[in-house]
This record gives structure tokens, C-alpha cells and sequence, in this order.
């Protein structure tokens, strides 16, 4: 109730034009949208009222803008460059390109300086890119101050790519307004847009005006505090929320609308859950419920109290996949078709997933330009964390006609398969390809996390992820910060760890390279004082043989480092007659050798019995049995057998 | 004979030459068998001592088996090429065994199986292959019918938001793919069947009529076809049934399914020649009775020709001689020959294939 109070005091003010503070977040920016959407022309005509405050301890005499859309303005862009756009025969229609025009840009009262807008290319020095501009002020913001700038501009929107953009009658709306960087360390923060990049923005209150036809349903980030109809025929919602750092929305005539409710105890949490379901995926509706449901739980139950009033679920359009699965603050997209079978997960994870960016991107502010990982590593393992908790670790991802398979199986397989190009820390530009920095930056980062959390154990993991939580959020952490928290909470250096699975290409495989037992030879050749025992006659006056240990076995476990990251090991050797002996090593060297003199033979030996190396791109050789074979091959032959005899007895001619 | 009556026939046939069945399911099993010994080389050199991989064999972990694909890419190379070059074989192998059964079927059925089966094979196996390149010709109409029906699909599917009747459609071309697979295979049936009876050797032009013949009576010809095909999803759905409940944990159950295999390849095979011997009678028949209206019978042969083709006959060397082909007309003319013979085939008390076509 005291929050309710406080936000309507914050519109408020919003409306009055300034900037308030006393949110959750230092509000550095606040942005009074307007927008209305021209289908006919596919485009949004806008119009903005940006305060920005300079929060850094000297003046700023020009001010930088993100122009996202620009990325898909022609083939030239950055993004498009790096998405091999230069390499594409295929024309695209004119009405699938996409752009941003600011019309005008003054500070109240004063002259239009959008003509002395200049496009800059901070990270490659494309020329043809658009995608950022800077603006220079006609008076430096001093410390502490204020600048409020009137911004209108023209938003082309792209058929459907990169989560932005049109397919028919279903818009999604993001990345459409000016949206400025983020002032740090004395210097702009505002990178082109990228191939591979997400976002990165400061904190404060959005109020948008979205006008549409009035038969377009409409979702936006933040809770709707007015609706009105027209005279010409559109419809005008706005939306408002304080404590964020972007605002999207989307508009479709085939949306079906349903609100929820989520009410938590412990921790406490209220919020309203819209769900805009496109008609022709009605059926899905009731996964897309119970996800958002168990992600609001999880992550409010382990990271901290989902705050804001509204989540909305956008269920994009069929042929709008490129629409699917993408975050803003309070608002995301899903995936799904209409013929999604339920032991298929994929709705449900990505809800899961897509919800949960609201915690590492949304209210953690992580520099997804720069350090991706933040977000989407941190994410997957969240993700997986959830989605093992309420679909069963074997079965996280698919559980369908007897086919099971776990979503940290599904991870590992891309990292397994990855080449040693690139760390996970790196900007989200510098990677070798696409499929390199969704590897790093989401599978490996996220089974970085699960091997941390194996080797701190899960209390003392969860505690670290709260922490981090409770200490970064609506702040800019960096790496540096989340490995600081990990060192506090469980006390131990983790430099080393992190230094090789974050900041280096380098694999993790260790293996039991060799096994093997045998009986020890009787002695044989000059004992006691040189004396030849050999040939088993004892000459005269000759030392008697020393007499051989009856059924004495020397057993040999030799465990070897495959890989170059560097990880202690355990090691796990039974004996045949069921005695278990843990060994233990630094994991140093290429390769170790334990050796056992002992009335029985060994058995198997498994390196890292426990399972926490999440990271190692082989755990089939991290067990090893004496009595090799056994009836595995033969089952999976027959497997094979049977589907081939049957594949030659159809195809026969 | 009704198409039932013709299927029921065709079953019968096979089940009374189990030594054909077991000549078929052997060569489906010898061209098999390597890859089985690849792949069990393969998986004990690399897994067999892995503790993790030998678990497998009590519990089949998806998790774990996705590992080993991922980390098997050259042995998976490996064994996909040899699966591909065991696959030409068979299929070179199959042109062989088409003839074998043709022969069997269709010859002296007094005649010792091993004779008439090997040298039915290796005596139209240059035409039969022949004939199976020529059918690739047929993909080219087969290709224009897909493209007018996913045009088709295409105009019903002008809403994208209709999604799942997009997923339909989706299925409904596959469906169409397969029949069309399907129409291929079938015409390819009675183009062999057409060289067989009539010891044709412009292959070209018997496939040309096995398309008249089967487009003539298309009903009719898809009919027997699919009505053997569900009798071998039958057989499919019950061996999958039978398959699923084995637990393969232990070598026996592992074992067990083997052989469980063998008798659905087995069933299989034996379907096939059934497939082969309706498809042929049924030939037999409508070329003897002049049924279907496509198809157009021509006037009777000139008496010295149907007394050339008489007379080899009768000397019995060339078991289905059906006499020299001349021009298109000459060639519809003879096609009652056949017929002749397989009346005097049952007059004669014998055993021929058809014996039963005539009494339903
Ligand atoms: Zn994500």
C-alpha cells in the first residue's frame, strides 16, 4: 500500500517533467514517452521528454544515444555486417529494413540540435553504422545536475529481427526510442549495437503514451494507469514504471488478455500477471500460467522478492519467432507453437529464462555489451536450477515418448562440442562467431556456476547468488564485483577458479587413463647380498628364496589431465572385495599414478566421483572398470541392428 | 479374385515358401551384420572401459547416450558411411533377389527352389536393374504432381495465424511425399512383373505400360498394395509392442530381442514376396479377363506368333517364356499368352503360383 502511495506521488512528479528520487534505484534518467503506431506505414511517430542526471563528479558537456533500430537500416549497420549480411545475395523487400530518424531535439526553450547530431562508431569505426549519436549541449551538465532534452523522432519498424519489429498485424516494440547511455568512470558508456550484443542502460522512471488502432490489444512494460478512446478511432494506454532502465511494448488485433495474480508469504510478493496470448496458441496459455508462476516463485524464494506490480508474457505471433524469447523490465516475450507437445519444455524454460532476466539484466544491472555473462550465464544457471526443481534434473528439457533428456545434458552438448576460441569474459563483439558467444556467454557460463556450486556446496552457493543479488541490484556490477562477493560469502580464494573458467578458452578433462591389476611375480634374481635365486635350484649354503606373499595383487590407478584448466581432483578406487579408497590431487601435473599392494584387485576407479566438474567436456573417461565389455555394446548394437535391418527391408526397391 | 481374395492368396504364397523367406531375411541380416560389428568394435575400443558407458547397460541414460554422439563425431562418420555403402549393396543385392522371387513365383513350381530362385535372378537381373534406374524418370512427374500439391497447400494456407493447420499441412505433404514413394514403388512392381511374364526386354516400354496398367486401375492396384502394407503395419505395430516389453538389461533379454527381430525382418520379407505374388495375379488376371477400362486390349495375336510362343512353352526350358515382343500393338496382343498357360498349368494338376486365382 505505502509503495502504491509513493508511485502515484512519482507520476506525479513524472508528469510535472522532473525527476524524483526514493525508488528502489538512483534514478538517473526519466523519459516521458509518447508513441503512436501508424500500421498502415508500419511505423512509430514519437516523441520523448528525457531528464538525465549527471550523476558523476564532473560536468558532461555532451550527452550519447542509443539509435537501435538503425541496426537494421541496411546491410552496411554493424549488426548487420557481423550477422553476414554483407555476404547475402537475397534482397530484402524495402519494408522488412528498419530505422530510427530523430526529427528534434532541444532542451526546453531552446534550439533544435538535432542537425548537429553526429553518428559515432565507438567500437569498430564503422562509418555506415547509425546506431549511436552524440549530441553536444549547449551548456555542460555540471555534477549533481539536470538536463532535460525534447526529443521527436520516427521509429521504422523492421519485419521481425532480433526481438524487434512487425509479422502482419503483431508489433513488438522495443529498442524504438532514443535511449541514452550510461555515464561511468568519467567517460560514455554507449556501445554501437552488435550482432551478438544485448543491452545496457541506467535506472529510472518511464511513463510511455501508447496510442494504437483501438482494435490492437496492447502490453507494455510497467502496471497500465490510464486508458482512453479517441474520436479518431485509436485507443491510448499509458503505462508507467520507476525502478528500471528500459520500456517495450507490443500491439496485436489477435491478442487474447488474461490477468493472474501471484501472491507470495515468504518472501512477500504481490503482482499481476498479464498474459497476451496470440489467438492461434490459446492452448498453450495454461503452461505459459504455470511457468510464470514457478519462475516467480524460484526466484523470488532464492534471489529476492520479485518488487515490481506487473509481469507481462507476450505469446508472439506464428511466423514472429525472431520475436520469441526476448526480456525488458516487466515484460518478455515467449516462445511456443500451437503444437508444442507438453513433455516438450521449451515454453516453460523459456519462460522461465526470459522471466528471469527481470533479477540478472533487469534489476541487476549487468553491462551486457561487455560482459554478456553476467545476464545470461547467471541466468542459465538459474534457468536450470528451476527448471531441474519443478521438471526433474534427467528431464528438465524433454520428457516425451519415453525420450528424457535434462537440461544440463542439453547445455554440456555445446560446450563438449565448442573449439577453444574464446573465454566466456569478453566483449559480446569480440567473439570468433554467434555460436561461440551463446556458448560461453550462456552454456558454459552457466555450468561455471553449477561446477562452482558443486565445489562450495549449495548453501554456501546460494548464499553467494543472494548476496550478489541483494548487494548489485539496481546497481552496475562487473565481473570483478561477482567474484568479490563469491570470495566474501565462502570465504576462499577463488582467483584461481575463475581466472582459468571465465577468463580462458582453456577445457576442463580429466580421466582415469589407465587401469590395471595384477599378481605379484615370486621373487626372482639376486637377493641378500647378490646371491642368484633364478632357475629355482638353491645352490648350496645359498640364502633361501624369500617366500612369495600368497595371492598378493599390485593394483594401478593412473589418473591423467586431458585439458588445461587446472582443477583439484578426487579419486574414487574400489577393490574387488568392496574396500573404497579416496585419493586426492592437486590436478597439477599431466598425470598421477596411485598403486596399491593389497590382497585384492581393483576394481574401477572414478576420477571426480561427486559429478562437480559440470564443466568437463568428457565424463565418459572419468570412470574406468577392470572387467571391461559387458553387455552395453551388445544392447546398442542390437538397437542399431534392428533400426537397420528394418531401414534395408523397407527401402528394398 | 476380389482384392481381399488376391492379398489372402499372396499371403498364402509366402507362407508356403518359407525357404524363400529365409533366403530374403538372410541377405537383409549378412547385409546388416557388419555394421553391428563396427559399431561393437567401435563403442568397446573408445567405452568399453568406461564405467559410465557400461552403466548404459542397465539403464539407458539419453543424457549420457547424447554425450557419446557429441563426442563421437568420427566413428559416427565412420558408421554412417558404412551404413550407406551395406545400403547400395542391398539394394544391388535386392534387384537380384526381385528377379529370384519373380522366377519362384511364376516358373515351375516343381522345380527345385534353389534353381529357380538363383537363376531367376541372375537371369533378369540386367534388366531389372535397368528398370530401376529408368524408375527415376518417374520422380520427375511425381516431383510436378508435389509442386501442384504444395501449391495448393499452399493458397488453403493463406492465414499464418491458422498455425496448427499449418502443422497439418505440414504432415499432410509428407503424407503426399510418401504415397507418391509409394506410387513409384508399386508401378516399379508391375513394370518387373510385366518383363517377367512376358520376358520382355524393352524394359523401357514395360514400364511405360506398368504405368497405363497401374493408372488404369488405380483403385484397384492401391488397394492390394495398402492392403498388404496394413497387413505390414500390423505386423510393425505388434513387433513394437512385443520389442518395448523386453527390458535388455541382460544378455539373455538383449539376445531375445535380437531374435525377435529376426522374425519381424523375417514376417517382413514373407510380406514382400506376398506383395510380389498378389501383385502378380492380379496382373494375371486383368490382362486375362480385359478388366479396367484404361486398359486397352488388342486384337487377337496372329496364329503363327501365339504358336511361336506355344511351342517355347511347351519345351518347358524357359519357364514363363511369354513370347518375342514385336511393335506396341504386338506386345498388348500377347498379353493373354500368359494366361494360357497358367490355365493349362492347373489343368495339369500342378502347383503354379496362381492356382487358386481362378477359384476365389
Ligand atoms: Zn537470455
Amino acid at each position: 500500500m505505502r509503495r502504491t502511495a509513493v508511485r502515484c506521488l512519482l507520476v506525479a512528479s513524472v508528469l510535472a517533467g522532473s525527476v524524483l528520487e526514493g525508488g528502489l534505484a538512483k534514478a538517473i534518467v526519466s523519459y516521458d514517452l509518447k508513441a503512436r503506431l501508424r500500421p498502415e506505414i508500419r511505423t512509430v511517430e514519437g516523441s520523448e521528454t528525457l531528464t538525465w542526471l549527471n550523476d558523476s563528479g564532473g560536468p558532461v558537456p555532451e550527452l550519447r544515444f542509443h539509435l537501435y533500430l538503425n541496426a537494421f537500416r541496411n546491410n552496411r549497420s554493424t549488426f548487420m555486417v557481423e550477422r553476414g549480411a554483407l555476404a547475402s545475395k537475397s534482397v530484402r523487400p524495402a519494408e522488412d529494413w528498419g530505422s530510427i530518424e530523430v526529427k528534434s531535439l532541444r532542451v526546453p526553450g531552446g534550439k533544435d540540435l538535432a542537425s548537429t547530431l553526429e553518428f559515432i562508431h565507438p567500437d569498430d569505426g564503422n562509418t555506415d553504422d547509425r546506431t549511436v549519436a552524440r549530441v553536444l549541449l549547449p551548456t555542460p551538465v555540471p555534477p549533481g545536475g539536470r538536463v532535460t532534452l525534447e526529443i521527436e523522432f520516427v521509429s521504422r519498424l523492421p519485419k521481425v529481427i532480433a526481438r524487434s519489429g512487425y509479422v502482419g498485424e503483431f508489433y513488438l516494440v522495443g529498442q524504438w526510442f532514443p535511449k541514452i547511455g550510461v555515464f561511468q568512470n568519467g567517460a560514455w558508456n554507449c556501445h554501437q549495437y552488435h550482432g551478438n550484443s544485448e543491452f545496457y542502460a541506467d535506472y529510472g522512471l518511464f511513463k510511455a503514451e501508447l496510442t494504437v488502432p483501438a482494435q490492437y490489444v496492447v502490453g507494455a512494460t510497467g502496471k497500465r494507469v490510464a486508458e482512453r478512446a479517441n474520436a479518431d478511432g485509436t485507443k491510448t494506454y499509458t503505462h508507467y514504471q520507476d525502478d528500471i532502465h528500459d520500456f517495450a511494448w507490443t500491439a496485436c488485433p489477435d491478442f487474447r488478455e488474461f490477468h493472474e495474480f501471484f501472491v507470495l508469504e515468504d518472501p512477500k510478493v504481490e503482482t499481476e500477471m498479464i498474459f497476451l496470448v496470440h489467438r492461434a496458441h490459446l492452448g498453450i496459455k495454461d503452461r505459459y500460467v504455470r511457468s510464470l508462476r514457478q519462475g516467480i516463485e524460484f526466484y523470488s524464494r532464492n534471489y529476492g522478492a520479485y518488487p515490481y506490480p506487473t509481469i507481462t508474457l507476450v505469446d508472439p505471433a506464428p511466423g514472429a519467432v525472431s520475436a520469441g524469447g526476448m526480456e525488458y523490465p516487466t515484460f518478455f516475450t515467449a516462445d511456443s507453437t500451437s503444437y508444442m507437445p507438453a513433455g516438450v519444455r521449451m515454453p516453460e524454460m523459456v519462460t522461465i529464462h526470459e522471466f528471469g532476466h527481470n533479477y540478472w539484466y533487469g534489476m541487476v544491472g549487468s553491462n551486457e555489451f561487455e560482459e554478456a555473462w553476467l545476464d545470461e550465464g547467471i541466468n542459465t544457471y538459474s534457468e536450470i536450477k528451476a527448471m531441474d526443481r519443478y521438471y526433474g534434473a534427467d528431464r528438465s528439457m524433454i520428457d516425451w515418448g519415453g525420450l528424457r533428456i535434462g537440461e544440463i545434458a542439453y547445455q554440456r552438448l555445446s560446450v563438449i562440442g565448442s573449439g577453444r576460441f574464446d573465454p566466456i569474459l569478453k566483449s559480446s563483439w569480440g567473439f570468433i562467431g554467434p555460436s561461440s558467444y551463446s556458448l560461453n556467454v550462456y552454456a558454459k557460463a552457466g555450468l561455471m556456476l553449477l561446477t562452482l556450486e558443486k565445489m562450495l556446496g549449495e548453501p554456501v552457493m546460494a548464499k553467494v547468488m543472494r548476496t550478489y543479488f541483494e548487494t548489485w541490484k539496481f546497481r552496475h556490477p562487473t565481473s570483478r564485483d561477482f567474484i568479490r562477493v563469491a570470495q566474501d560469502v565462502s570465504g576462499r580464494d577463488l582467483g584461481w577458479f575463475f581466472g582459468q573458467a571465465l577468463e580462458s578458452p582453456d577445457k576442463l578433462d580429466y580421466g582415469i587413463s589407465d587401469l590395471r591389476t595384477y599378481e605379484i611375480a615370486p621373487p626372482d634374481g639376486l637377493f641378500e647380498g647378490g646371491k642368484p635365486l633364478s632357475g629355482g635350484e638353491a645352490r648350496p649354503g645359498a640364502d633361501p628364496k624369500p617366500p612369495r606373499a600368497p595371492g598378493l595383487f599390485r593394483s594401478e590407478v593412473t589418473v591423467a589431465r586431458y585439458g588445461e584448466m587446472i582443477f583439484p581432483q578426487e579419486i574414487l578406487v574400489t577393490f574387488e572385495n568392496g574396500d573404497k579408497v579416496r585419493e586426492f590431487w592437486d590436478g597439477r601435473d599431466r598425470w598421477k599414478r596411485f598403486v596399491y599392494d593389497q590382497g585384492s584387485r581393483v576394481r574401477s576407479a572414478e576420477i571426480d566421483p561427486e559429478g562437480r566438474m559440470m564443466l568437463d567436456v568428457n565424463s565418459l573417461n572419468n570412470s574406468r572398470v577392470i572387467d571391461a565389455g559387458g553387455p552395453a555394446a551388445m544392447k546398442f548394437g542390437a538397437g542399431l541392428l534392428k533400426w537397420f535391418q528394418g531401414l534395408l527391408s523397407f527401402i528394398a526397391p | 479374385m476380389t482384392i481381399l481374395a488376391l492379398a489372402v492368396k499372396g499371403l498364402r504364397d509366402a507362407v508356403s515358401r518359407p525357404k524363400m523367406v529365409f533366403v530374403l531375411w538372410l541377405g537383409n541380416l549378412l547385409a546388416a551384420v557388419p555394421l553391428y560389428l563396427l559399431f561393437t568394435g567401435a563403442f568397446n575400443a573408445s567405452l568399453g572401459a568406461s564405467g559410465l558407458a557400461r552403466g548404459l547397460a542397465a539403464k539407458t541414460d539419453m543424457n549420457v547416450l547424447l554425450e557419446i554422439l557429441t563426442t563421437s563425431g568420427p566413428a559416427i562418420r565412420d558408421l554412417v558411411r558404412a551404413a550407406l555403402g551395406l545400403t547400395l549393396v542391398y539394394e544391388f543385392a535386392w534387384i537380384f533377389f526381385a528377379g529370384g522371387i519373380l522366377q519362384t513365383l511364376l516358373g515351375d513350381a516343381a522345380a527345385p527352389f534353389a534353381s529357380e530362385f538363383f537363376s531367376g535372378g541372375g537371369r533378369f537381373y540386367g534388366r531389372f536393374f535397368r528398370l530401376t534406374l529408368f524408375s527415376f524418370l518417374l520422380w520427375l512427374p511425381a516431383g510436378a504432381l508435389f509442386i501442384v500439391f504444395d501449391g495448393i497447400l499452399s493458397a488453403v494456407q493463406s492465414d499464418p495465424n491458422r498455425e496448427q493447420l499449418g502443422f497439418f499441412l505440414v504432415l499432410a505433404r509428407y503424407a503426399f511425399a510418401f504415397a507418391l514413394l509409394h506410387l513409384i514403388r508399386m508401378i516399379l512392381d508391375y513394370a518387373r512383373i510385366r518383363v517377367a511374364v512376358r520376358d520382355s526386354r524393352d524394359v523401357f516400354a514395360e514400364l511405360g505400360r506398368a504405368v497405363r496398367f497401374v493408372l488404369g486401375r488405380l483403385g484397384r492396384t492401391l488397394a492390394l498394395y495398402y492392403l498388404l502394407g496394413l497387413a505390414g503395419l500390423a505386423i510393425l505395430v505388434l513387433f513394437w509392442i512385443l520389442d518395448s516389453a523386453l527390458p535388455k538389461t541382460t544378455p539373455a533379454a538383449i539376445l531375445a530381442a535380437l531374435v525377435l527381430t529376426q522374425v519381424f525382418i523375417a514376417a517382413r520379407s514373407g510380406l514382400r514376396i506376398a506383395s510380389q505374388s498378389a501383385q502378380a495375379a492380379f496382373y494375371l488376371q486383368e490382362i486375362k479377363t480385359g478388366g479396367g477400362k484404361a486398359y486397352r486390349l488388342a486384337a487377337p495375336a496372329s496364329a503363327g506368333a501365339a504358336q511361336d510362343a506355344r511351342g517355347k512353352m511347351d519345351q518347358g526350358s524357359e519357364k514363363i517364356q511369354a513370347g518375342v515382343q514385336g511393335d506396341a500393338d504386338q506386345a498388348e496382343r500377347q498379353e493373354e499368352k500368359p494366361d494360357q498357360r497358367v490355365e493349362e498349368k492347373d489343368q495339369e494338376g500342378q502347383r503354379p503360383t496362381n492356382d487358386k486365382q481362378d477359384q476365389p
